[in-house]
């Protein structure tokens, strides 16, 4: 094995975000054409990936940083929900299949989430989701595919709020163990965020 | 003979650059091939870029500055990613690389994705011998 000291770090991060740079932009492609109508696209998603090749983020796309990696979780799971929703049903029923899409969808949201916080907004689909079924339970009788649908819209959007909130608990529990005093002061703040706290005080 | 000049450039360039459909009939491979060409382009201007740069963080942390000069000889792919590295590592990136490999030692490392630092770390262990990931050595 050719490296060793920090070279191994860099050149596995350097390997590893050009991989993700590349599959996010197949991923990107493969979104692309489920959401448009075939025969009208015409070669929209195909520029829309070779844009993303050409990335104004250049090199970043390719540095060991949170870019590339981020990519191509969140736009994987942006490709599992579209999928959760192209059942040919009724749009408002959705399959077990659909609902395994969403699943999926709230963990890849999720790893991206570890990854860079702002993921966190993607949580929002999940809560349309939520009201759109509160107000079809309030205008038709509910139905046990109903209850199933609401079920995997709630798990995923916690699925990706444990997603976001992992490292914070993860920094807590080494920073905030003593029980009396002697903890930093941003253990007693609200939220007890690490990130909160070293964004305003480093940043 | 008969084909003017212009005419035999036009023929070659068309048989050379892929019209639009052929591109879109293989979108995966086309997009496959803008992606490694966009690469070799970005990377080879970064790579044959001169100079230190006026951050010396990196230097710093690949120890390429002191005074013990690496005599030992490299093959070729080595001596690029090792090139890369340098030029690659810079602002964030030493962050995420330096947390990568020892953890987040200090409290303001935590700004720095910790799902990132979490499968670089893994990845360059699972690829190094224990040897190579004790030892201090730059390669």
């Amino acid at each position: 094995v050719p490296f060793s000291g920090i070279y191994a770090e860099a050149v596995a991060g350097i390997l590893l975000s050009n991989l993700a740079h590349f599959l996010s932009v197949l991923v990107l492609y493969s979104l692309s054409k489920s959401v448009t109508i075939v025969s009208k696209a015409g070669y929209m998603p195909f520029i829309a990936s070779t844009l993303h090749v050409l990335s104004p983020a250049g090199l970043f796309m390719s540095a060991p940083v949170a870019e590339s990696l981020f990519s191509l979780f969140h736009i994987s799971a942006m490709l599992a929900y579209c999928s959760s929703s192209r059942s040919p049903v009724d749009k408002h029923e959705r399959h077990l299949k659909s609902d395994m899409y969403v699943l999926l969808s709230g963990a890849l949201f999720a790893v991206a989430c570890t990854m860079r916080s702002n993921g966190l907004f993607s949580g929002i689909l999940y809560a349309y989701d939520l009201f759109a079924l509160i107000f079809r339970l309030m205008s038709a009788p509910a139905t046990a595919q109903v209850w199933r649908n609401a079920t995997a819209v709630v798990t995923a959007g916690v699925i990706v709020l444990v997603g976001f909130l992992y490292p914070q608990i993860a920094a807590y529990r080494q920073y905030c163990r003593h029980l009396h005093g002697d903890n930093p002061t941003w253990c007693n703040a609200l939220p007890p965020s690490i990130t909160t706290h070293v964004q305003s005080h480093y940043w | 003979m008969g084909l003017p000049f212009s005419r035999i450039a036009a023929t070659t360039s068309l048989m050379l650059i892929p019209s639009f459909t052929q591109v879109l009939s293989h979108p995966y491979r086309s997009l496959a091939i803008i992606f490694v060409l966009w690469k070799i382009l970005l990377l080879l201007i970064a790579g044959l870029s001169p100079g230190l740069g006026y951050d010396t963080s990196t230097d710093l942390l690949f120890e390429l500055n002191t005074a013990n000069v690496d005599s030992r000889r490299y093959y070729l792919p080595q001596t690029v990613l090792k090139r890369l590295s340098a030029r690659l590592v810079r602002w964030d990136a030493i962050y995420f690389i330096s947390s990568a490999k020892h953890g987040y030692i200090y409290e303001q490392e935590w700004a720095f994705g910790w799902g990132v630092t979490t499968i670089i770390g893994r990845v360059a262990y699972y690829c190094t011998t224990s040897k190579a990931r004790s030892s201090n050595d730059i390669a």
